[in-house]
């Protein structure tokens, strides 16, 4: 696996696909990429997603197919979209910060996709997520190590990255 | 019996009559001096116990290049498909063996769980001299996967070796199927409301007790059908359907799937020469999030794919509709309801 791709669900599919064929596109070797929504098993019950994704209670997020991927990633790919701002969604946010724990911030991330949600400031106290036992684990887990102004911060260096052309 | 004094360590050469009788050899034993007062000197005799005995019995066997002749065909499973690989008395006994624990396996309810278990039943493995061993085809000689790859080859066999012990005389494909229809795995939400506490393993397993002693010819995997024909629309997801083709030959296994992980560079490069079989291949995907992708290419496919099954909708498809029309049927249609690369493979 080459890259870790982090992303969002409302995304227009039409959109992810392009906004990573711009990383990759002039990629001699092509890249082997880490995407959730194909990897992971979906739509067998919520129970199933819950204890695949280790919001099970029993090894948290640390032992969660995400963070197992990013540990083994060379590279992050940060898919931005037009319709909703990535930072909304707990989930990303925590990608961002192991993955910035794990050294792959900033010297192996790509940063896509258009920036026109760029001026929003959704903290990541306000940040969403599916399950909210998923969303207090995440959220007790970085507060531990990082004041949330300095997570928001972080973040929204990606939120005004520029795009790519 | 000599002695030597050694700043508090003495080294005693002890020869036994028995011994003499039988090997002429000598027995050496470390002592440690446990103290030394009013010229009374307390030793304590560290005599290698049988498990450490057995530790270094298994350590002095060689694990790399080993020829024909080393393989000990009624200990090591030898990992490979059909012909000898299922054919040894080394096999037979490793899947009684794995059999045994089937049951406290799937009673476990988390996956790390599992892995521990596992973990355990390899060092019981490694304890009683078991080797797994893949040939190379290029030298002809054999070599350890070691204890990682040994553990996810047992995973793989605790998941799936079945209670029905198939007849010498059964078709391999056949009972194979038979028992695919059979044996349903406890579901996940299921296992989840158990808590029942880690399984003990026993002290001792003998190969050569009477409940090893019959040795069912494992059966193959049959050959694949495509598991994607009933969702035309998601061959790029699907595109392990290319599979159906030659099951048997590895290296175009290799290249018909693409779903993938012998694409997968990691993989190609540092596991792939060791992950001859469908099995191996197999186990090692289904246990490492990190193994789980899928190629620029096929992204690029389901793109397209996706495109055609959707239509003028498509520009406004999102990542959730992908998901919910296209990738879950292909999820739900797979029985033993793990991730998308296990279920696929195990199509």
């Amino acid at each position: 696996m080459d890259a870790f791709i982090t992303h969002c669900w409302d995304e227009p599919f039409d959109d992810f696909v392009q906004s990573i064929q711009k990383v990759f596109q002039t990629s001699l070797t092509k890249q082997n990429l880490w995407i959730c929504a194909v990897v992971l098993t979906q739509g067998i019950s919520d129970d199933f997603m819950w204890e695949q994704i280790g919001i099970d209670g029993q090894f948290g997020v640390e032992a969660s197919p995400f963070v197992l991927a990013l540990r083994a990633t060379k590279q992050l790919v940060v898919v931005r979209n037009s319709v909703t701002d990535l930072y909304t969604r707990i989930r990303c946010v925590c990608e961002l910060l192991y993955a910035k724990k794990l050294g792959l911030v900033p010297r192996h991330t790509f940063v896509t996709g258009p920036n026109n949600v760029s001026s929003s400031r959704t903290s990541c106290l306000e940040a969403q997520a599916s399950n909210m036992d998923d969303k207090a684990q995440i959220l007790k887990l970085l507060l531990a190590e990082h004041d949330y102004k300095e997570i928001d911060d972080f973040v929204n260096q990606f939120r005004s990255q520029d795009s790519p052309t | 019996m000599h002695a030597k004094s050694k700043r508090g360590f003495a080294c005693l050469n002890i020869e036994t009559e028995e011994e003499n009788k039988q090997q002429q050899e000598k027995k050496t034993f470390h002592v440690h001096v446990d103290s030394c007062v009013h010229n009374k000197l307390t030793i304590h005799i560290h005599r290698p116990t049988r498990e450490a005995d057995k530790e270094k019995k298994m350590t002095s066997l060689p694990l790399k290049d080993i020829p024909q002749d080393g393989v000990r065909f009624d200990i090591d499973v030898l990992i490979g498909r059909g012909g000898y690989a299922n054919r040894t008395v080394g096999i037979t006994r490793y899947m009684e063996f794995v059999e045994s624990y089937q049951e406290q396996y799937n009673r476990i309810p988390t996956k790390a769980g599992k892995i521990e278990f596992s973990e355990r039943i390899v060092r019981k493995l490694r304890k009683d001299g078991v080797r797994f061993l893949i040939k190379d085809n290029g030298s002809g000689l054999w070599n350890d996967v070691g204890d990682r790859k040994m553990r996810v080859k047992v995973s793989q066999n605790l998941r799936e070796c079945k209670p029905h012990k198939p007849k010498l005389h059964e078709s391999g494909g056949s009972a194979t199927q038979q028992q695919r229809q059979t044996q349903a795995m406890p579901s996940l939400s299921e296992m989840s409301s158990q808590r029942i506490p880690a399984p003990v393993m026993p002290d001792q397993f003998l190969w050569n007790s009477p409940a090893n002693q019959s040795y069912p010819r494992r059966t193959s995997r049959p050959a694949l059908e495509n598991p994607f024909a009933f969702v035309p629309s998601a061959l790029p997801i699907g595109t392990t359907a290319a599979i159906t083709t030659d099951e048997t030959d590895d290296h175009s296994l290799s290249s018909h799937l693409s779903w993938s992980l012998c694409q997968t560079r990691s993989v190609a490069t540092s596991q792939r020469s060791s992950i001859a079989t469908w099995d191996a291949f197999y186990s090692i995907a289904n246990d490492d999030p990190s193994l789980w992708s899928i190629s620029y290419e096929q992204l690029m496919s389901f793109h397209q794919e996706s495109k055609a099954f959707f239509g003028d909708r498509f520009p406004s498809a999102t990542m959730r509709d992908i998901c919910r029309d296209i990738i879950e049927p292909v999820c739900r249609s797979r029985e033993h309801h793990m991730h998308s690369i296990s279920t696929q493979l195990d199509s």
